[in-house]
Parts: structure tokens; sequence; C-alpha cells
């Protein structure tokens, strides 16, 4: 692990922190603002790849662990994966992985066709998405004494939204390979 | 640490360097021992890739070089060690969020043990009156308080030489006097790459950079008055 | 690593000074009993030892001396999410079971929070690098890089979120501030591209 490496997980972490404390961006047509913090998520696996991106999540959760604000919403602490959102969380990590995997191995590194937009968006769908909502769900099934089919069904609601940020993560990715390609690793 | 080395401070010879693929230093053959070098040219002239070469973070493609009497094809670490770098922005520079800890970072890599780490950041930081800064947020300090830093950090070090890469550019006239006349008191070796020219007058010796290779190498008032002419529009 | 007063990001963190016996035990043995209580209260099915419980729970709180404006700002938004998913559950199955899940969760939010309350930042920061000791066989876990990694990052908190605020700022000026690709871009981009002076910069002083 080289030291420029250590140098991008750390500023991807501080950006996923910093996406957290900014306020909130309103978007045309949709009625609430979106919270950058979990594109941020998406978008350091799919910049700075598999291994690195989900170091800066790791790097990220273990400082919200530490009991420092960084959550979106100015939180932090213990009790936020002893609670419900701990599944979530805990998916952040292993999303930002399987996003950075993916683009890895099917796209070439300033790829930016129609293919690419394409499979950076699945990436962003299954990392970011479903692999995230996974444990999610499952922690609060078990919290909750619930059916994992009931949970499930309750978070429907949520989908929509995430599509949005899945396509904006895409949007994004594309953005920063044209102006700043870096390899995945 | 001595001023009157037998040995060249600086001794280059037929380097090449190439980053990225990009030639960017060509031919350079330079013997130096002078106390203040300074370094000019126009952007893209090669001086800061030459300014990395002087403390080991590039070297050389081809040819020899020695710095203090190191070679850098086999003794980068010495090299590192004593020579220290201050950057153009001290917010790259600066990596720890409190004060005293980035100090102290220079000081961890030299195995100095915890008890003597403490009382040396004391010191360098009131050598120039920063004490109060030393349990402080980095990210609250104004531009010169940072560059100031960045130097204490290097100089707490205790290098023999110290190499500055553009440091006034982005402080405002009040802290570029300050930063100049710091440079001027410093016993070290200092090699200095700027833009701001009035900074070099009272150097040794002056090295004009240009298109990676060193087209004047004079006193300041000769080196600096021949730049001026080819920059000239 | 140091918390101070003069308004530095780690001051922002929910760490309460004190001298409670939370404050004095070790980082390790509240981790530890924070997740082994975590496994045996989902063992038990008992209504009422898991009532006594949070009355202990809330009993902590009061010991450790959290101030009010403090418990709300911490507790409130957890609490709404644990009454919710108690509803939730008391809906999808029965009444029994919204309770146990609101007792359940109500503790453990509670005692989690005592543990943040009353860690600091650095005492959890070394934790963390003993932690990682015995894995330091594995080429990339250094506790030295872990150490330097988190420093860097709470280094750069405050100055990309400056940078967002400027970046914001001069969107909105443009007319650009429903655009989330007109922040985000220039800002991903213009943190990363300092990278490679500033991993010279730590290349020129961490000379090991």
């Amino acid at each position: 692990m080289a030291t420029k490496d250590i140098v991008f997980i750390a500023l991807f972490a501080a950006i996923i922190a910093a996406l957290g404390l900014l306020p909130a961006i309103p978007v045309v047509g949709i009625p609430a603002p979106i919270t950058a913090q979990t594109l941020g998520v998406m978008l350091a696996g799919s910049i700075l790849g598999p291994k690195r991106g989900a170091l800066a999540v790791l790097v990220f959760l273990v400082l919200v662990l530490a009991g420092l604000p960084l959550l979106a919403g100015g939180r932090g602490g213990v009790e936020h994966f002893i609670g419900n959102s701990g599944g979530f969380l805990v998916g952040w990590f292993f999303g930002a992985y399987v996003i950075g995997f993916i683009l890895k191995n099917f796209i070439s590194d300033s790829q930016v066709n129609i293919r690419a937009h394409f499979i950076i968006f699945i990436a962003c769908f299954l990392g970011g998405i479903c692999l995230v909502y996974l444990p999610g769900i499952l922690w609060i099934a078990r919290n909750t004494g619930s059916s994992i089919i009931d949970v499930y069904l309750g978070s429907l609601v949520f989908i929509p939204g995430d599509l949005v940020k899945a396509v904006i993560a895409m949007l994004v990715t594309v953005a920063v390979r044209r102006i700043y390609p870096i390899a995945l690793k | 640490m001595t001023l009157e080395s037998k040995n060249p401070v600086l001794d280059f010879s037929n380097v090449n360097l190439l980053r990225n693929d990009q030639p960017v230093l060509h031919d350079i053959n330079l013997t130096a021992s002078e106390h203040r070098i300074g370094i000019i040219g126009a952007n893209g002239s090669g001086k800061s890739s030459f300014a990395r070469l002087l403390n080991g973070l590039l070297t050389p493609t081809e040819g020899r070089a020695k710095v203090l009497g190191f070679d850098l094809a086999d003794a980068v670490k010495d090299v590192r060690r004593n020579v220290g770098f201050v950057f153009q922005n001290p917010d790259n520079q600066i990596v720890y969020p409190i004060v005293s800890e980035d100090i102290e970072l220079g000081l961890k890599g030299l195995n100095v043990p915890k008890d003597q780490r403490k009382a040396k950041v004391e010191e360098i930081l009131a050598r120039f009156g920063l004490l109060h800064l030393k349990d402080r947020s980095v990210h609250m300090l104004s531009g010169g308080e940072k560059q100031m830093i960045a130097l204490s950090s290097v100089l707490v070090m205790q290098p023999q030489m110290i190499v500055f890469d553009e440091p006034t550019t982005l402080l405002d006239l009040r802290n570029r006097n300050a930063i100049a006349s710091t440079i001027m008191a410093l016993e070290q070796y200092v090699v200095l790459v700027t833009h701001d020219l009035e900074l070099l007058s009272d150097f040794d010796r002056v090295l004009v950079f240009d298109e990676g290779r060193i087209a004047a190498d004079d006193t300041p008032k000769a080196a600096i008055s021949w730049y001026k002419k080819k920059m000239a529009v | 690593m140091v918390q101070k007063e003069d308004g530095g990001l780690m001051d922002l963190s929910f760490y309460l000074p004190g001298s409670s016996v939370l404050h004095r035990m070790p980082t390790w043995s509240k981790f530890f009993l924070l997740i082994s209580f975590s496994i045996i209260f989902y063992a038990i099915e008992d209504l009422r030892i898991l009532a006594v419980i949070l009355v202990a729970a809330i009993a902590l709180v009061v010991y450790v001396k959290v101030p009010v404006r403090r418990l709300k700002a911490m507790f409130l938004l957890p609490l709404f999410m644990v009454l919710l998913f108690s509803i939730f559950s008391a809906f999808v199955n029965d009444l029994n079971a919204g309770l146990l899940t609101f007792f359940r969760l109500t503790s453990l939010v509670i005692m989690a929070a005592c543990v943040t309350v009353t860690t600091r930042i650095e005492d959890f920061m070394a934790f963390v690098e003993n932690l990682l000791l015995p894995l330091s066989f594995i080429p990339f876990i250094k506790p030295k890089t872990v150490s330097l990694t988190l420093s860097l990052t709470l280094r750069f908190i405050p100055e990309i979120f400056k940078l967002g605020m400027d970046i914001k700022e001069a969107q909105a000026a443009r007319g650009l501030n429903s655009n989330p690709l007109a922040l985000i871009v220039p800002l991903i981009v213009l943190t990363l591209k300092r990278a490679d002076d500033i991993s010279d910069a730590i290349d020129a002083r961490m000379l090991d």
C-alpha cells in the first residue's frame, strides 16, 4: 500500500464525511433534497476501486464509531451501529467494494462510452442499493423480530429515491473519469 | 554542521530525468557549495522537478546525483534525513489535525523518544513565537501561520539543507516578508525555487532553468537580468 | 490525539469529560460489554427482565450526568427510530413483540450512547490500533499507517467541507444550486488532485 493510496483513502473518507456535513441538495423534480453522503459511499468504490474504496468507507465508519458526528445530520457513535441503521452502515463497506470490483473488471479506466455508462449504473445499483439493503434489512428483521419479507416490503418505498442516487453516482463517476481518470485499485 | 565542507554540497553529473515517460531534465551538470542558492525559471522549465531531486522525492533516470555527499542512487533515506522540503501550499504539507502532532511526525520518523519529542516541538515553536499555536487545530490557522508551521515541522528535524518550492507565492505581503527574513536567518544550506526575484538579492548563486536545462548560472544580479531579458515580451 | 476547546472539528465529538466509573474503564472493556449485552438481551424473552434492564440503562445515563440538551441531540432520532420500528413490529407481529423490541433496542441504544459519551477519541483510536496489532502480519495493516490514515482524514474533513461551501456559493451565483453534479464533481476532482503533493510531503518526513 503506497503512500499515495493511503492519501486517496483518507481524502475520500473525508469527502464522505464532508458530504454528510454539507446541506442536502435540492434536485429539480424530486420532493426531498438529496443527502449526498450515500452518493459518496458509492463514489468511493467507483472512483478509487474495490480495495481503496472499501477502505475509505471503513475509515469513515471507524471515525463514526469513535463518536464523531459524521453521519448526515451530525450524528455519530456506537449507537448507530447497534440501532437499526447498523446493517446499512456495514452494507456500505461491502457495497463500495462490489462497485469497484465490477468497474475494475468490466471496463477500462478511462472508458466513458454508452456501455460504460450502463455498467457503472448497474454497479451502483448492485453495490449501492442491493448490497446495502441486504444487511440493512436482515439487521432490522433481527432487531425487531419481524420477518424479512415484511421489512423488505416496508423498505420498497425508498427504492425510487435510491435509483435516482444511483443515476447521479453514475453521472458523477463518468464526469470525474473524463477530467481526472485514476487507475482503480 | 559546517558550511565549509570539502566535498561539494550538490554534485550532479549528466543527470537526466523522465517523469511519466516525459523528459523533464536534460544534461544537468552542477557542482555547488554555496550557503544560499536560488532557482528561477518559467513554469514547466523543470525547476520544481530539480528541487524534488534534492531531497530524494525523485531520483535521476540517468546520470549521477549526490546531495551532501550522499548518492541518490543508493542513499535516498540519508538524503531525506538531511534535506528538508517546504512545499508551496502548506495545506498539502501539514498532515495532522493538530499543530503539535504534525511537528512530531518528523521526530517520530527519526526515532526520537517520546519524552524528548514534546520538548523539541515546544522549542521550535517558541523560536518563532508560535508556542501559543501548539494545540490549535490546523484549519483555524492563517496562511502565514500555516507556512511557518510547515517550516517548523521541517526545521525540528535539524536538516543540513532546506529546499523551498515557491514558499511565498500564496502569501500576502506581510507574511511574505516574514518568511523571507526567516529564510535569510537560517544557518542551513538553502535552495530556494521562486518567482519572487527580490527574495534572491542577497543569495550567493542563482540558477536559471529553461526547458529542462540550466541556461544560466551566475550571481543573482547577472542571472536575474539574463532571465528578465529572456522573459521580456 | 487531543481534543481542544478552540473550535476544531474534534470538539464536535460527543465525548463529555467526567470521572464516572465508565470514564475510567478501559475502552476495550466497554466495547466488550456492549457486544456481550447485545447478544444477551436478544436471548431474553421475559418482558419484566427487559424492563428492569431498561430502567438500569436510564439510571446509567443519569449517573454519567449527560446534560439534557445533549440527551436530546443524541437520543431523539435513534429513539424515534426505535419507536417506529417497535410499532412496525407490533403491527406486523403482536404487541408483545413490539414491546420486546422497544425495551431491547432502547436499552442498547442508551448504553451505546453512554459508551460514546465516556470514551475519548484518542483512547478509541488507540483501541483500534491495538486491535489491529495481532493482524500486523497482513502487509498493508500497520498500526502507524492506520494512525496516519485516521489523522489525515480528520485533518482534511474541515478543508473539504469548506471547499464544498465555496463551490456551493460559486455554483449558486451561476444558478446551478439544484445540480448535485455541479457540487460533487469539482469537490472530488479538486480534492483528489492534491494527493500527489500530500503524499510527497508525507514521504519527505516519514522516514520509515
